[in-house]
């Protein structure tokens, strides 16, 4: 099981805050135990895995992660960590952010999110089609973690 | 522990599964996992759970005791088969006193192997139930005989295990053969070593046939023998031996010679051929057995020794606590009234109608009119500020603290919960929440419109 190939994909399940990340994990892996689920937000605060097996052969890892909440102000911040006259791409300014005091303080959920997805070869962006769609739920996500790890 | 054969391992296999349904499913926690982490498919894993059960619970120990057992009743029963092989040859041709009678001799060779033979044949073709009696006996015997309880289940999980290949016959057929095989052979050398150390004349006597009937059946018998290079006496010497044990050599030689033969063709040779033949149907259908995984007992493994998902744990902790968003009023120089409303979908009608003197900053829901509405209140701070929010959505910590950033830039703020659009209902527990944050804030809120509140400064 050292071959690459025979590694499972590693996916993070992304999304903003109740739009039921938990639950499509417990669906997925049949386990009703799996996190907690309730109609509070940030009901998930930490990263937790689970692995999907066919015959025996581990094929899928699986991160739940926190809910994506303050997208908005992530992006300001983000992109005032780029000093005068300098160019960042997106790692070299997601790896200062997360080198930084502030991804252990105010963006700390999003950082543990930021974390999985670079630690992760794909991410599932999770939507809630019942809710409308608002900028904050499909835009800055998405453009945050494209710029970061250009998944 | 010595390595288990691949059918000692199904078997122990059938062993658990028996056990466990006669007994309630075993405490197999450990097993599971040492099962699981040995990967493989479904059979090479439940047969390394049985492995390790059987291990713990004293299984394998009895089942190495049974077939040490197995393996002495064998060795009693091949000494008894040469015991009696040559047993077979002294009766037959006797202490050399008298002529030997050469038809009784070949009768007491061969007469009981042909008789046994005939009916093992007939068994075998109609088996279904005589197998069956069979099993049932040997159940029921090892019920009655098994002291030890984790012993009770090996013979008849063997015995099922077969079954289902209808391969106890050939096991079976391997033993009887290869016993009457060992016995003919021994018949055979004994009846050597006695016509090479001993003189031995040689008759056949009637009372009602004719002398024909007896060239006949020599030279019928020894038709096969022949082709081997046995050598058949001639007429002439068939019907001198009528009358008495000739005493010349080559007669005596020739009737040794068919003795053998006979022996040889119809007694060692069609056992060494159905012991072979018995051999290679067990020996194919040993390399076809397998688990029946439809069985109950095995499909319920299916998810405990592969399961389809299982938990990583947590790779990042959850922190103590959550990042606080602090409220403080401002206290800079203010003046005027202001609505703004955060993230409002386009069903509703927005701003509702307004006192002239309150003005309406529109509803804030992407980066840049956040950002100019902050800048503009950072040098207007306003006096009195309502947020209009819809506690449909998730009071998530971007809009709190949002709702704590434009509070913060005005002397007093109110959170006005807007109510659900006409033929839609609020979430009781999402409404909570929102409470709840709000309070948190120390902000106060209210689901009605604040309008004479912002219009005048008080209630």
């Amino acid at each position: 099981m050292t071959d690459a190939w025979k590694q499972p994909l590693k996916l993070a399940v992304v999304g903003h805050t109740n739009v039921g990340k938990t639950s499509l994990l417990r669906t997925l892996t049949r386990d009703v135990g799996f996190g907690e689920v309730s109609h509070r937000p940030s009901t998930t605060r930490h990263v937790e895995g689970a692995r999907l097996s066919v015959d025996g052969e581990p094929l899928l890892d699986l991160f739940d992660t926190p809910g994506l909440e303050d997208a908005i102000a992530l992006l300001d911040y983000l992109e005032r960590l780029e000093r005068p006259g300098e160019r960042l791409d997106g790692p070299a300014r997601l790896a200062r952010f997360l080198e930084g005091s502030e991804a252990r303080q105010r963006f700390e959920q999003e950082a543990k999110v930021l974390r999985q997805l670079l630690a992760s070869d794909a991410g599932l962006y999770v939507i809630d089609a019942r809710e409308p769609v608002l900028a904050k739920n499909w835009k800055y996500w998405p453009v945050a973690a494209n710029r970061c790890c250009q998944c | 522990m010595t390595e288990l054969t691949p059918l000692q391992n199904l078997w122990l296999s059938e062993t658990i599964r028996l056990r466990e349904e006669h007994a309630g499913p075993l405490d197999d926690l450990e097993a599971n996992r040492v099962a699981r982490s040995a990967g493989g498919d479904l059979p090479t894993r439940i047969q390394c759970r049985a492995r390790w059960l059987a291990e713990r619970d004293g299984q394998t120990r009895a089942l190495k005791h049974w077939l040490q057992g197995a393996r002495l009743a064998l060795i009693v029963l091949a000494v008894l088969a040469v015991i009696s092989g040559a047993g077979l040859a002294f009766a037959a041709l006797g202490d050399g006193q008298t002529p030997v009678n050469v038809f009784w001799a070949l009768g007491s060779l061969l007469g009981l192997n042909l008789i046994l033979l005939l009916s093992w044949a007939l068994g075998l073709v109609f088996a279904g139930e005589q197998g069956a009696t069979l099993g049932r006996l040997w159940l029921w015997l090892s019920e009655k005989l098994a002291r030890d309880a984790n012993a009770a289940q090996l013979a008849p999980a063997l015995l099922l295990l077969l079954q289902r290949q209808k391969l106890n016959r050939w096991a079976l057929g391997v033993l009887v053969n290869g016993l009457w095989l060992l016995a003919m052979f021994s018949a055979l050398v004994m009846l050597l070593t006695l016509m090479a150390t001993r003189r031995y004349g040689f008759v056949w006597e009637t009372t009602i046939l004719g002398a024909d009937t007896f060239v006949a059946m020599t030279q019928t018998l020894g038709a096969l023998p022949a082709l081997l290079g046995f050598s058949v006496p001639s007429v002439e010497m068939i019907r001198a031996s009528g009358d008495a044990a000739l005493n010349i050599e080559s007669a005596r030689q020739a009737w040794a010679a068919w003795l053998v033969g006979v022996l040889l063709v119809y007694g060692v040779l069609p056992r060494l051929l159905l012991a072979l033949f018995c051999r290679w149907r067990w020996k194919t259908g040993q390399a076809a057995l397998h688990l029946d995984l439809n069985l109950p007992g095995y499909a319920q493994l299916r998810e405990r020794l592969m399961p389809t998902s299982e938990r990583l744990g947590i790779s990042d902790a959850a922190p103590e606590q959550l990042h606080r968003v602090e409220n403080a009023a401002s206290d800079l120089q203010s003046d005027g009234a202001l609505l703004v409303a955060i993230e409002l979908d386009d069903q509703r009608p927005w701003p509702p109608q307004l006192p002239k003197s309150v003005n309406d900053a529109g509803i804030l829901d992407s980066r840049e009119s956040r950002h100019k509405l902050l800048e503009q209140l950072s040098r207007f701070p306003p006096a009195r500020l309502a947020i209009a929010c819809d506690p449909r959505r998730s009071p998530d910590r971007g809009s709190l603290a949002l709702i704590a950033e434009l509070a913060r830039s005005a002397t007093a703020t109110r959170v006005w919960l807007l109510q659900a659009p006409p033929g839609e209902a609020l979430d009781a527990e999402r409404l909570g929440d929102w409470h709840v944050a709000l309070q948190q804030l120390d902000l106060p809120f209210a689901d009605c419109a604040p309008l004479s509140w912002l219009e005048t400064g008080h209630d």
